[in-house]
């Protein structure tokens, strides 16, 4: 049997430069080994990564350089040890793939075949059993397809966590036509990527998903909505629709069956507020990206009027292997409410951060110290954020909270499409507050009034406690306000944007007193409420934080022992982060 | 039928009428600012929410938009209605200062200033959308908004002169806040960085249509050039009837 080298080819080993690892290999090809640049494999932090099978060794951090290393230990059945995964506690090395701490406690059933798949061979997914939900759906009653769906309680993974049967069930029952199909790819998340991954690694589950909807709620057309910023979403999409229309997957008599469908891409307008549906549907048919009330739903009058199925990129990803395995074994994953899986990018101060995939109900300590094997230097665990910009900050007490979609509501975050930040110690939860605050009220569409001036002065409110300008009083004022923007907003954006707001003032009300009274910041974020120190006791000498300091405020003394001359500090935290020991006191 | 509450009292309606229209034919004050019955489906004011309760929770929805469709129970003057449309006629002085009087009048009580004045150029605009929606509806489509969330304002494309703008002045009349400048002097009419030449109307010679305006309505209603530089009193007087249909032109009002 060929050796296979699977090299990561998606965004985030892209950026540690897996194209030229992958030009390596190209230029020492032999005969006796193969190789596939392959959709994002997970562990983005540590990246690029490679994986050789059989086998299942698992490289690290690899680096054009060690190719002809790797080529040649794996011929002679060696391994190249320190591209081992090493866990930075233990020093332990681990080998194979599924035993690295990161991928143990996952259960992959979307990401099955990312990176293990060339994304543009329609053979390769072939070959993993892809299509074969399809082949089955069409020998099924679509009725029966929608009962299935029913039955496995999928939820839509776009946000809501709306029971996706449910509308499917609306738009099957439908009157009117033509009926439409569409896969929400907008992400506007910044800092997400699970769809991304998604779209870019693994496009043919996507299509396969949708077929299968088309088929169950008679529709004939598809569209995928992908946000602009995704170019090779967009071109591996296409080459997979164009594959799976030569292969007759797609478009007119699929599988001989007479049934007909066929999907069009639409790349996104550019804006966060585009992914709600309702934007989403006028932006599609080339009005602009605004929502509307949706008291009518979109399974009745939807794009141009018409009943449509609108479903996240995820969502319909799950519907082939529903379809295959039967709503009784997806079942058995996950939460009674929240059966299956969910991907998350796991982000922030964690060690692995990378893009994970976990069945729904893990704890968010698994989630965060065994999968993502804790927080980088060691430094205390202070909250992490779920669900993108509108998500809540969830503080330490909550760490064994099963994660799912009712459980993240009731302590006031959301599950979103699926981002997670780990925070520390040294992130100010006001200025988490501030950021996130911003970026929604950049990104409001301004219709309506709650959000585009209820947000504007929630933003200068707690931009003023951050610089010390707060009073008490203001926080009476933020509370009101979060809750009246959550209220009284026309869509989900503003909705949900008081979310980081109000889970900070509800779980660290601490630090925004502290902000105000004592002018103190505990994290040592704003800059006017923070001053550095070395701690002497600590601090080693050893001159990183010297070194680290744009603007040279700190000395070295007689003594070999060095000092933050307070006058000519910024607040960066430059010399923090760089400093090993946490010996800059705050 | 579906049969309804309105503050503790019965209705029964015929599903999907929207729940404005409802309170009122019967009556019932729900205070609105970007509604028009013309164009619906803005919903963006909230001022016009309504408290829908059920057994343990309760939601606020924009009465203009929100369709009746069972058995539902509405407050239109509960303390949470009260306080979300005090909550916006406040965040909505902090925009526009000058409308105060106005906003006033429309949720029906004073209006205690908050929040720090918004750094914005129009002190009268509340962003209600009616004016270019109105211009949009008409055919015209000379101003849009430009910007996101609190950025954004009603322009014409660029800040600059428009030649879709025939300068019919139906923005300005439709405004309910008075925050769009027209200046109609010496036979010439100011308005959205244009300036029109007024023409005479034939009969009293009082000076009220834009050429501009003449040549849209010829195209649009077919009307001969001398029936429409009759201005509209003398034609009501001449014909003992309104003919016009089409252009909003008797909406025009002048601002001093
Ligand atoms: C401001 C805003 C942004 C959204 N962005 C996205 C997005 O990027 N991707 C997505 O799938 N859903 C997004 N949603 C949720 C969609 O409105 C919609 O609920 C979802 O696509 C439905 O699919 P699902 O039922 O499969 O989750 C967004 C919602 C709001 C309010
Ligand atoms: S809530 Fe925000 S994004 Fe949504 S319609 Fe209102 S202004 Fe636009
Ligand atoms: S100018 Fe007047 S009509 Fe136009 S949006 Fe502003 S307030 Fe509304
Ligand atoms: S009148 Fe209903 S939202 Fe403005």
């Amino acid at each position: 049997m060929k050796t296979l080298f699977l090299l990561c080819g998606d965004v985030g080993c892209r950026g540690y430069e897996s194209r030229q690892v992958y030009d390596k290999f190209l230029e020492l090809k032999a005969d006796w080994f193969d190789i596939k640049f392959t959709g994002c494999q997970g562990l983005c932090a540590n990246g690029p990564i490679l994986q050789v099978k059989p086998g299942d060794i698992f490289y690290q951090k690899v680096k054009s350089s060690d190719v002809f290393e790797i080529l040649e230990k794996t011929q002679k059945n060696e391994l190249v040890e320190r591209l081992l995964y090493t866990d930075s506690e233990t020093k332990k090395r681990y080998i194979r793939t599924d035993q690295v701490p990161f991928y143990k406690k996952q259960t992959k059933i979307i990401l099955r075949t990312n990176g293990l798949i060339n994304p543009k061979s329609i053979d390769d997914y072939i070959a993993m059993g892809g299509y074969a939900g399809l082949k089955k759906a069409l020998t099924l009653q679509p009725e029966n397809i929608v009962d299935e769906i029913l039955k496995s309680g999928l939820r839509g993974r776009g946000g809501g966590g709306f029971p996706a049967g449910r509308k499917w069930e609306d738009v099957f029952n439908a009157f009117e036509t033509p009926k439409y199909i569409i896969c929400n790819g907008d992400e506007g998340d910044p800092g997400a990527f699970m769809d991304r991954s998604l779209m870019e690694g693994t496009p043919h589950v996507v299509l396969e998903g949708m077929t299968i909807a088309a088929f169950a709620v008679g529709s004939n057309e598809g569209f995928i909505y992908v946000r602009d910023e995704y170019p090779i979403a967009v071109r591996n999409l296409q080459k997979g629709i164009h594959d799976a229309r030569k292969k007759g997957l797609l478009g007119e008599n699929i599988f001989g069956s007479g049934f007909q469908f066929d999907i069009k891409i639409k790349r996104g307008a550019g804006a966060f507020v585009c992914g709600e549906s309702s934007a989403l549907m006028r932006s599609i048919e080339g009005k602009i990206g605004e929502p509307h009330e949706k008291h009518i739903h979109a399974s009745e009058q939807g794009l141009w009027g018409k009943p449509t199925l609108l479903n996240n990129v995820e969502t319909y990803a799950n519907v082939p292997y529903i379809i295959l395995n039967g709503a009784k074994n997806y079942k058995k994953m996950g939460t009674v409410d929240s059966p299956g899986t969910k991907v998350f990018s796991l982000v922030g101060k964690v060690r692995n951060a990378g893009l994970i995939e976990v069945e729904m109900g893990t704890t968010l300590r698994e989630i965060i110290f065994e999968i993502g094997g804790g927080i980088v230097k060691n430094r205390p665990f202070k909250a992490v954020q779920t669900g993108g910009p509108s998500g809540g900050c969830i503080p330490s007490e909550y760490l064994d909270l099963p994660v799912d979609f009712d459980s993240l509501k009731a302590v006031g975050s959301i599950m979103g499409s699926g981002g997670m930040i780990v925070m520390d110690d040294c992130d100010c939860m006001v200025e988490v507050a501030r950021y996130f605050t911003k970026f929604l009220m950049e990104e409001s569409c301004g219709k309506c009034a709650p959000c585009r001036e209820g947000l504007v002065q929630v933003y200068r409110i707690l931009e003023g406690i951050t610089q010390g300008r707060g009073s008490l009083e203001d926080l009476r004022k933020l509370k009101e306000l979060g809750e009246y923007i959550a209220s009284s907003s026309l869509c989900g954006l503003g909705r949900s944007a008081p979310n980081p707001l109000l889970s900070t003032l509800r779980y660290f009300e601490d630090e925004y007193i502290d902000h105000i009274k004592n002018k103190y910041c505990v994290a040592g974020v704003c800059k006017v409420l923070t001053k550095f120190e070395i701690n002497i006791v600590k601090c080693t000498k050893c001159g990183l934080c010297f070194k680290a300091c744009p603007v040279d405020a700190i000395k070295i003394l007689d003594d070999g022992c060095y000092k933050i001359i307070e006058e000519n500090c910024i607040r960066c935290g430059e010399c923090r982060s760089a400093c090993t020991f946490n010996a800059i006191r705050w | 039928m579906v049969e309804i509450f309105i503050n503790d009292k019965k209705f029964k309606v015929a599903k999907n009428t929207k729940l404005l229209d409802t309170c009122k034919k019967n009556n019932i004050y729900i205070p609105t600012l970007c509604y028009h019955p013309d164009f619906p489906g803005f919903a963006g004011c909230r001022l016009c929410v309504v408290e829908v309760r059920k057994k343990n929770e309760s939601k606020l929805v924009a009465a203009c938009e929100y369709p009746i469709r069972s058995i539902e129970r509405f407050y239109t003057e509960s303390e949470m209605v009260k306080k979300s449309r005090r909550m916006t006629a406040k965040l909505l002085i902090a925009r526009a200062p000058e409308a105060k009087e106005i906003l006033e009048e429309i949720i029906n009580e004073k209006i205690e200033p908050e929040f720090d004045t918004l750094n914005v150029q129009n002190k009268r605009c509340v962003l209600c959308g009616l004016c270019y929606r109105l211009c949009h509806k008409q055919g015209t489509a000379a101003i849009y908004t430009a910007g996101r969330g609190a950025d954004k304002v009603v322009q014409t494309p660029y800040k600059d002169a428009n030649e879709d703008c025939i300068g019919c002045g139906s923005c300005v009349a439709i405004c309910p806040t008075g925050a769009i400048r027209m200046i109609d002097s010496n036979g010439k009419r100011a308005l959205w960085y244009h300036q029109f030449e007024l023409l005479k109307c034939p009969i009293c010679g009082e000076q009220h249509i834009t050429n501009q305006m003449l040549l849209y309505e010829m195209q649009k209603t077919g009307l001969s050039e001398t029936e429409l530089s009759i201005c509209p009193r003398c034609r009501r007087e001449k014909m003992g009837q309104e003919m016009l249909r089409g252009i909003c032109h008797e909406k025009i009002v002048t601002v001093k």
